[in-house]
């Protein structure tokens, strides 16, 4: 197993909001490792990109840290100072937005933005060559073109490329994705894939992958964490998550997406109930009430992180190791 | 049997420039567009943003002007403006953005009465009314006093799902019904809409790029292309074994919730062409991996197949 390039350790967040305080992350554990695409799934409101948000420490303005840490290469980023905290983000943790428009300054070309990336550098030549090689790298057949537009002239795929080389621009360790593929064409979505996975191979880093796309996480991702309300229910390889998850929320998540069914095939599966109200979690398991498996001590006691011989692991009173 | 929409070789042309300097030259949006659609059946048309899916759904409605072909709604023609207002009741429009499409001033109750003052349709008790169209989606009745703001995703898709079903249409036209909603309420709002076309005879025109979705929900099955309808047939043969190059592409490139069916090279390279610069041909010709010359130079036109199918590929 490769070293953990990050480690995301007992991460509890949450949100100043009326009425008291929302628990968006509650004791979150997670290694991201070189070399693999970590994929994080789950539906709106999970916490997924208030995770995605600390692994790049840019979380807004009403969270607080209340537990643990989130380290790369050994020290808590979420404590050090303003200024070595802008030096690590963007240059050894970067990040790709969902909406590729509002990642751009409208009024600066995209060539103005991608130099600017490169402010270290000193050589303005360089800065060009190496803006040129990056964009043709993410797959923009006329680069020296792209360099000289404005993001809106930009198609969304297009503009999407743009802000992966943008990100990938000071070689990043990590590179976290919050939603890629969302705004994008079928068409585009299974190009902007097919990049990302070519870059994971001749980039030495990490890439991580929020999503609640199922199909972008089985198609792109190695690992996977799913999460709910907040926690990390079930972490695996992808074909042991998509193929034998032990979580009951994972599984039935699986099965109500219509692209598992065969065409016609009755009524989906849906799971029924709602998330819990995250500003007074559940003391239990989370999803005990929508659970169809779900016994007297799973509405009592909180489940144990349950860690299966092949290093899957479930938070869940009903599997044993 | 009356076919209960006839769109025959319809077309949408829209003029160029705007405001003071209206232009005299049109830019052609939709052509050659032929289908029809028989009462209770669910037809999805699935195209990537840009193919005019959604023109096409507004000209149905009446909302852009046809530049040519006929539309016909239960055998009557829809040629004047009076026409698709008598229409109106029996058609009903599911907008993308749910949250959006609903007045933020108004109370749920409210909006999903207004069809009747709208139509000038008799509503009765406007409390029972608004009660039984909430439970008809499965919505509480004191959702009713609530405002927009107030409802999560789902709730919004659902009232306006009531507020479509308000005046019983024939014909519900739903654009993206599920944009933005995660799967587990995905899965509800389309459990509803198959519950209530089953109990109402409804006929969905269902309008999206998620394949998974069509594929579902839909009996039949319409991919366009730029502007062209390029196939279509029934969902299950289509899906099993599209004749197009575009819908193979298409279906291709889907992402499928399954790690070990992932695709090793891309099926479709580069993006769908601005409808300013309509390539020549066959306009799929500059993406199409089986081109040949005459692709390039001649369109090729929508053919029969038979079983229900018609393409519009010189190849197939």
């Amino acid at each position: 197993m490769t070293e953990a390039l990050m480690q995301i350790e007992d991460l509890s967040v949450g949100y100043t909001v009326q009425g008291g305080t929302l628990h968006a992350l509650r004791h979150v554990s997670l290694d991201v490792r070189a070399g693999e695409v970590l994929g994080i799934m789950g539906e709106s409101g999970c916490g997924k990109s208030t995770l995605a948000a600390a692994m790049i420490n840019l979380l807004g303005a009403n969270a607080r840290v209340t537990s643990g840490a989130v380290r790369y290469r050994g020290r808590n980023i979420l404590k050090l100072p303003a200024e070595e905290q802008r030096r690590i983000r963007g240059r050894h943790i970067a990040m790709v937005f969902q909406d590729p428009m509002k990642a751009f300054n409208p009024v600066l070309t995209i060539g103005a933005q991608l130099d600017d990336y490169q402010h270290n550098s000193a050589n303005i030549g360089d800065r060009k060559t190496r803006a040129l090689a990056m964009l043709e790298k993410v797959g923009i057949a006329d680069a020296a073109r792209c360099l000289r537009m404005y993001p809106h002239e930009l198609s969304g795929g297009m503009r999407q490329r743009a802000a992966i080389a943008a990100a990938l621009m000071m070689q990043p360790d990590v590179l976290v994705a919050d939603e890629p593929t969302t705004a994008l064409d079928v068409t585009m979505e299974a190009q902007v894939i097919h990049l990302l996975r070519a870059l994971r191979t001749d980039f030495q880093g990490a890439i991580v992958v929020v999503t609640h796309h199922l199909g972008v996480i089985a198609e792109l991702c190695d690992r996977v964490a799913v999460m709910y309300a907040g926690e990390v229910v079930e972490e695996g390889l992808v074909d042991d998550i998509f193929h034998a998850p032990r979580h009951p929320y994972t599984a039935a998540l699986i099965a109500c997406d219509p692209a598992t069914l065969m065409a016609g095939s009755g009524p989906l599966p849906t799971i029924g109930g709602r998330l819990p109200d995250l500003r007074t979690p559940p003391r239990a398991c989370a999803f005990a009430p929508r659970c169809a498996l779900a016994t007297e001590i799973c509405r009592l006691t909180p489940p144990p992180r349950v860690i299966l011989p092949n290093g899957q692991t479930a938070r869940c009173h009903l599997v044993t190791a | 049997m009356t076919a209960l929409l006839q769109v025959e070789g319809v077309s949408v042309d829209m003029p160029l420039g705007s405001g003071l300097m209206p232009g005299t030259r049109h830019l052609n949006i939709l052509a050659d567009i032929t289908l029809a659609m028989q009462p209770g059946e669910t037809l999805g048309l699935v195209g990537e943003s840009g193919s005019g899916k959604t023109t096409l759904a507004r000209a149905i409605l009446g909302l852009q002007r046809i530049s040519g072909g006929t539309l016909r709604f239960q055998g009557e023609p829809l040629t004047r403006p009076s026409h698709f207002a008598a229409i109106r009741p029996r058609t009903a429009l599911m907008f993308q953005d749910a949250v959006a499409s609903l007045s933020p001033r108004m109370r749920v109750g409210d909006a999903v009465c207004e069809p009747f003052t709208i139509h000038g349709q008799p509503v009765g008790d406007r409390h029972a009314r608004a009660r039984d169209l909430l439970a008809e989606v499965g919505l509480p009745p004191e959702i009713a006093s609530r405002y927009p703001h107030e409802l999560s995703g789902g709730q919004a898709r659902r009232v306006g799902v009531a507020r479509a079903l308000a005046l019983k249409p024939a014909l519900v036209i739903a654009d993206e019904p599920t944009a933005g909603l995660d799967v587990s309420i995905q899965a509800e709002v389309l459990n509803m809409m198959a519950d209530l076309r089953d109990r109402h005879g409804l006929a969905y025109l269902i309008i999206s790029h998620n394949l998974a979705l069509v594929r579902h929900v839909a009996n039949r099955i319409a991919v366009m292309y730029l502007g062209r309808l390029v196939e279509t047939g029934p969902t299950a043969a289509v899906m099993a074994q599209p004749l197009h190059p575009y819908a193979k592409s298409l279906i291709a490139a889907e992402p499928r919730p399954d790690p070990r069916q992932r695709r090793r090279d891309l099926a479709i390279k580069g993006e769908i062409p601005s409808v300013l610069r309509r390539p020549s041909g066959c306009a799929f010709h500059t993406r199409c991996p089986i081109a040949e010359n005459r692709c390039r130079s001649d369109a090729p036109a929508l053919r029969d197949l038979g079983d229900g199918r018609a393409v519009r590929c010189h190849l197939v």
